[in-house]
């Protein structure tokens, strides 16, 4: 495969694959559990971000196939090709998370009448014709919705500003719950941990240096926004008082008003936020989508998108019932499936290489790799 | 084949577009502003009255004098239904975003708020930014039924008398809906509402803001009257800017000057002495002198100290009648329970409960420290020959 | 003297696309026999037969009427043919074994000659407008290039109006367009290579390129396009265009048409390839990429702070004209809450008694207009701008009095055909009409979410794109943050010491270092 991928292409891959979604879920499941402490997890979140992300280098660079393949290298035929039917089946799972979290959190705040199917088909019909399209493309199309979502973003934050701020919303640190603080800043963590497509793309980057910057700017890009985001939210309205809404960031959003022109953007926020939503699912489900290649051996994964989208999209109305439901899924079950899937079995893969001989590493070129392109 | 799919799309878009329009759009010629709302308590149900702008096209603007502004009403058992219903009179879809001002009439709050924190916490139709008004000695209806001058909706004149009265007079502090539920929402600081009354001068009835409605919790206790909404928002720990002080003259009681607020800002901290609580709040004002009504030379560097006492006397005594009367209420309006929550997180967790009653207690050091800085167009009292 | 040769000669015909293969006998009654059945019933056809030289040699001259300086035929061939071969003969005695090097070299005064030896070449020459020379006994034929015709002279371009820069356009005849980039380009790296397009046209198509700038890989790449294309007929760049894009099927240009040569120069020096065709005023260059299409020759001629702000405003501008009616649309159906009050109640009041939806009403309009805009080009002249007038002040006017129509559409369509005319390529503004329509259908299905929806299919079709290999978006995707100031921004001349990269670029630097030396 000829496309190297630039820094800042990583870099853009990092950031719509990691807070987009952390949007929506980490400052809700903070506030309640710390309350007016939680951006310290946030902000706490940067070392355990930069103690994952080292480990997914470190995997990288001791290996010497791309992700589904790494699979096979580190836990041998049999058993990396199981878990690359695991890894096809809880990406698309992930996908389909990431889906209904939107669908909800769109249909919640801007617009409630429309069925949730006709949500979740569109975002499944952009997904896929970014993956028709292919990775070099897709991965294209991520640099400008990285740049142009984080500066509405960035925007949004800075108009913020306008709103009477109160600073001891922030205090007393006193009651910091060293507990709820573990849990906390384990679960914001986790969410870094999507950034897990660094595993697939590693090998493509340009250049070591670029790639190794490039994560360490992503990491800092998803801290700043989301502590941003978080303190924001609680300097203006509070922790107990925000805590009770169902996305509370967006609140920021829905109380902006300058000049009584610009107000009440929560669709335009939302419209923002789709981009974003079809890059993270684009994302996972291309992860899923290679990891079948790979277990199967097939040329080529394109022809998978049809079938798995309509696996994507049942699962996605399936998983919950209601809006409750999605929360419990939110809090505990997909921050404790991410631990597993991206986190614990990357860091078997980290165990196995760290005990292997350093020196012994022998040429695998037994393990065909397929053409992700 | 790999265009297929957009083709698809685009077909799929048009057609769909050309079905589904109406369908979830709202257009605007089946739609009816809503420019403001209110919520009254009678005989045991809930009364919405919304306040529709009419549209007036070019023409008819030259000929009418001034737009009318529809009224309507409707009730139910919750707010939602009684809102609803109003589409049994009303042949368009009511869009309730425009609504700068919900009014909640007096029967309604002084029933208690209980019942309608949820549907403002939870409504999308409500805007959190919008103005939350009380009524006094009307019901709400009423209020949004007075033509108001100048402005042909009355709930719009409404959030714009708030708005200019702020820095105009300083007396009263507008109340949005997401401040009210904060208030509720958080330990140890009780709502108020800036109220909304009725007066007739030269036969038309005129719309007036008029005390300040105080809650413990979500019941009501009382009301400030101006002296003491003044002192209130004095109390803000958010900096304050515009508004007037009148004090008497010095060297002639009967006679007085007016002193223009430039900005002030409180800052009020708990204390725990010898196991008593105190309050210690420090104000930093700034100001402009304004006018005398005394035609002794005021305007002097001896006088000004004098006068910065003066105003800083003044201002300390209503915020005294303030917190007296917020004691007498036992309604903790100015969010002394959440600083000691914030300053000694294991004290607030012993006086939590029985908060309303330390409140009440509570001894109060109000300190203000106050500077002239300019006065307009002359550097002296004017001189009379 | 001169006599046409549209006689039929039905008793012997042989197959004139047969004939058309052969060589060229050396005898010139066959020759002409057969030159006559392969040019029958061209009536413009000019076969002179007459001789020179004592004793005397039989000969043919041939050409086209009208393709011909025949003063220059006159003066330079048949002069010095007949009075001048005496004189040689008289001095060198026998000629007949190097008749035609002594013609060819010493004879003939004009400076573009050459020898062909086939009926085709012939056919093919005297077509493109030289004059073929044919003596008896020899095999070979004798071309002079005498090649004038009554073309266009240089005039002012009419789509790419500017107000300061050259005002020279490009005309339809090829030598005059490359003359005019060869004045600007004195190099002897200016490289015009010259291809023969289509199979009856016989175009003369031009590659130009500066080697040295231009990535050899990209010139190898499009040579073997070219050769690749096997056609009827190219009468203007667009079919070859056709050919050679990477992705045919899309609304997307992958080349840029032009008719400024200082913009073709341009183009050149950035190490871009400009292909040129024999009678369209158009030149096209390749490779180009979506923002470039953003970006006016004048750019380059105005002092770099207003044109950087031009640039800008060109930028919002085309944002505008692609998404203002959409957004009217989604707003006003979607999502009022976002509208002030008070516009909104002047937007409800404009719609009183308006019989259709929105997005039925913005559709109409949009599609007047385009139709409006396509009447006033394709009118003559003289009507066209009063077309324009009329259909833009009567039917506009008479649609909101009659009420089919409100007045902020009006606004909203005409808002958004002012800033589509901002384009600096037309190639540019046909991308936004199109698309504009797919964004006001979007909106009108799912409001913001629709028009999202559509920017993210658009941008995936874009990145998907490429042109000659060079990513369609870069250099915004993928990103090259120096390549983009210079797209967004015109950077001033003394700063700009790097040309804008391209895949294979040997020689990037345009000048050491921008800091003068006054």
């Amino acid at each position: 495969m000829g496309q190297r991928f630039t820094a800042f292409q990583i870099w853009a891959t990092l950031v719509v694959m990691t807070v987009p979604i952390a949007f929506l879920e980490v400052p809700k499941r903070q506030l309640k559990t710390l309350g007016n402490n939680a951006w310290i997890a946030v902000a706490l979140s940067l070392l355990f971000g930069f103690l994952i992300y080292s480990m997914y280098l470190f995997i990288i660079r001791r290996s010497q196939t791309p992700f589904p393949a790494m699979l096979e290298e580190h836990f041998g035929p049999m058993v990396g090709r199981c878990l690359q039917v695991f890894y096809f089946l809880s990406e698309l799972l992930i996908a389909a998370f990431g889906i209904r979290l939107f669908v909800e959190f769109a249909e919640t705040n801007v617009l409630p009448g429309t069925p949730i199917s006709v949500h979740i088909t569109i975002l499944l019909l952009v997904c896929f014709s970014a993956l028709k399209a292919g990775l070099t493309t897709f991965i294209k199309t991520f640099e400008i919705v990285a740049v142009l979502g984080a500066l509405v973003t960035v925007l949004i934050l800075t108009m913020a500003f306008s709103q009477p701020l109160d600073l001891e919303n922030l205090l007393p640190i006193s009651n910091l719950n060293l507990k709820n603080l573990a849990i906390a800043t384990a679960s914001t963590s986790i969410i870094i941990s999507r950034g897990f497509i660094i595993l697939v793309l590693g090998r493509l980057a340009e250049d070591w240096a670029g790639l190794r910057r490039a994560v360490a700017a992503a990491l800092f890009t998803y801290v700043l926004l989301i502590t941003w985001a978080v303190l924001l939210v609680t300097v203006i309205f509070g922790s107990t008082f925000a805590e009770m809404r169902s996305f509370p960031p967006f609140a920021i959003v829905q109380v902006i008003n300058i000049g009584g022109f610009i107000q009440n953007i929560d669709s335009i926020f939302i419209g923002v936020w789709i981009m974003g939503m079809f890059a993270t699912t684009t994302g996972s489900w291309f992860i899923g989508l290679i990891s079948l290649q790979q277990a199967l051996r097939l040329e080529n994964y394109r022809f998978l998108a049809a079938p798995t989208a309509l696996i994507i999209g049942g699962v996605s109305i399936a998983m919950a019932e209601n809006i409750l439901e999605v929360h419990i899924l939110s809090e505990i079950l997909i921050p404790l499936f991410y631990a597993v899937v991206l986190f614990l079995i990357p860091f078997v893969m980290f165990i196995r290489i760290l005990l292997k001989p350093g020196d012994s590493i022998q040429p695998t070129q037994s393990i065909p790799v397929q053409n992700m392109d | 084949m790999k265009y297929l799919g957009l083709a698809l799309v685009t077909i799929l878009l048009l057609s769909w577009s050309l079905i589904i329009t109406g369908c979830q759009s709202r257009e605007v010629e089946q739609t009816a502003i809503a420019v403001g709302t209110a919520a009254d308590w009678s005989e045991d149900s809930f009364v919405v009255t919304v306040q529709l702008a009419q549209a007036v096209t070019q023409e008819q603007s030259s000929t009418q004098e001034s737009p009318e502004s529809i009224v309507l009403s409707e009730r139910g058992q919750t707010l939602s239904e009684s809102a609803r219903r109003l589409n049994l009179l009303l042949p368009r879809l009511p869009l309730w975003f425009h609504a700068s001002t919900l009014l909640l009439g007096e029967d309604l709050a002084k029933r208690g708020i209980t019942d309608i924190v949820d549907f403002l916490y939870r409504s999308i139709n409500i805007r959190h930014n919008t103005l939350l008004v009380m009524t006094r000695g009307a019901t709400a209806a009423e209020v949004l039924q007075v033509q108001t001058p100048l402005e042909p909706h009355s709930a719009a004149a409404i959030r714009r008398i708030l708005e200019t009265q702020e820095n105009q007079t300083g007396i009263y502090v507008p109340i949005t809906v997401d401040e009210f539920l904060y208030r509720i929402a958080t330990p140890g600081i009780d709502p108020v509402l800036p109220q909304v009354t009725i007066i007739i001068q030269g036969g038309q009835k005129l719309l007036k803001i008029d005390g300040m409605a105080v809650f413990r919790g979500t019941e009501w206790a009382g009301e400030l009257n101006e002296t003491e909404s003044r002192g209130f928002r004095f109390l803000s720990p958010k900096q304050i800017r515009g508004g007037l002080i009148i004090i008497p003259a010095p060297g002639d009681e009967t006679r007085f000057v007016t002193i223009e607020l430039i900005s002030s800002q409180a800052k009020a901290k708990p204390i725990l002495e010898e196991g008593q609580l105190r309050m210690l709040v420090e104000i930093k004002a700034d100001g402009n002198f304004y006018d005398q009504t005394s035609p002794l030379p005021l305007v002097n560097l001896e006088t000004f100290n004098i006068l910065e006492e003066m105003t800083a006397h003044q201002m300390e005594k209503e915020i005294y009648q303030a917190v007296r009367k917020a004691q007498e209420y036992k309604a903790d309006i100015f969010g002394w329970g959440r600083l000691v929550q914030i300053n000694d997180p294991a004290l607030w967790s012993q006086v939590e409960k029985d908060w309303p009653e330390v409140f009440s207690q509570i001894a109060v050091d109000v300190k203000v420290d106050f500077e002239l800085r300019r006065t307009y167009l002359t550097d002296r009292s004017f001189i009379i020959k | 003297m001169r006599y046409l040769s549209n006689r039929d000669k039905p008793g012997v015909s042989p197959d004139p696309h047969e004939l058309i293969k052969q060589e060229i006998t050396g005898n010139i009654n066959t020759d002409q026999a057969n030159l006559e059945v392969i040019l029958q019933n061209c009536s413009d056809l000019v076969m002179k037969r007459f001789q020179f030289s004592n004793p005397p040699i039989n000969a043919l001259l041939l050409y086209f009427d009208g393709l011909v300086d025949r003063q220059e035929v006159e003066l330079n061939l048949l002069k010095p043919l007949m009075l001048e071969m005496d004189m040689l003969r008289s001095q060198a005695g026998d000629l007949n074994d190097d008749v035609l090097d002594r013609v060819r070299y010493q004879i003939v005064t004009l400076a573009e000659l050459k020898t062909i030896t086939d009926y085709n070449g012939i056919c093919h020459h005297i077509s493109s407008g030289d004059v073929v020379f044919l003596i008896d006994g020899i095999k070979e034929a004798l071309v002079a290039g005498v090649r004038t015709w009554q073309g266009r002279g240089v005039e002012r371009p009419e789509n790419e109006v500017v107000v300061y820069g050259p005002k020279e356009s490009l005309t339809e005849t090829l030598r005059f367009n490359t003359a005019m980039i060869r004045r600007r380009i004195k190099s002897a790296n200016l490289k015009m290579e010259s291809y023969v397009m289509g199979r009856v046209t016989k175009t003369d198509v031009v590659l130009c390129y500066i080697s040295g700038i231009a990535p050899p890989n990209l010139i190898s790449e499009i040579r073997s396009r070219l050769a690749s294309i096997d056609t009827d007929a190219v009468l203007d760049p667009q079919y070859l265009q056709e050919f050679i894009a990477d992705t045919k099927n899309t609304i997307f240009h992958q080349v840029e048409h032009t008719e400024k040569p200082d913009r073709v120069c341009g183009h050149l020096l950035e190490g871009r390839a400009a292909i040129l065709v024999d009678g369209s005023p158009t030149a096209m260059i390749l490779p180009v990429t979506f923002p470039q299409f953003w970006i006016a020759a004048e750019d380059y001629y105005t002092p770099f702070i207003p044109a950087s702000l031009y640039r800008i405003g060109r930028f919002t501008a085309f944002l505008l004209a692609l998404l203002l009616p959409s957004l009217y649309v989604a707003i006003t159906s979607y999502h009022q809450e976002m509208i002030p009050t008070a516009l909104y109640l002047t937007i409800a009041a404009a719609r009183q008694g308006v019989p259709f939806p929105i997005f039925v009403e913005a559709f109409l309009m949009e599609a007047t207009f385009e139709l409006l805009r396509e009447a006033g080009l394709r009118l003559p002249r003289a009507v066209g701008p009063a077309v324009s007038i009329v259909g833009a002040l009567i039917i506009g006017d008479a649609a909101v009095r009659a009420g089919l129509v409100s007045t902020p559409m009006v606004v909203i369509v005409a808002f958004t055909g002012i800033a589509s005319f901002l384009a600096p390529n037309y190639n540019a503004a046909l991308i936004i009409r199109i698309g504009r329509f797919g964004f006001l259908a979007a909106a009108a299905a799912l409001g913001f979410l629709g028009i999202m929806v559509v920017l993210i299919l658009m941008l995936v079709r874009m990145a998907s794109l490429s042109s000659f290999g060079i990513p369609y978006l870069s250099p915004l995707a993928p990103l090259n943050l120096a390549q983009l100031t210079d797209i967004l921004l015109r950077r001033p001349w003394y700063l700009a010491n790097k040309r804008p990269y391209m895949e294979g670029m040997e020689n990037q630097i345009r000048q050491k270092s921008g800091e003068g030396t006054a």
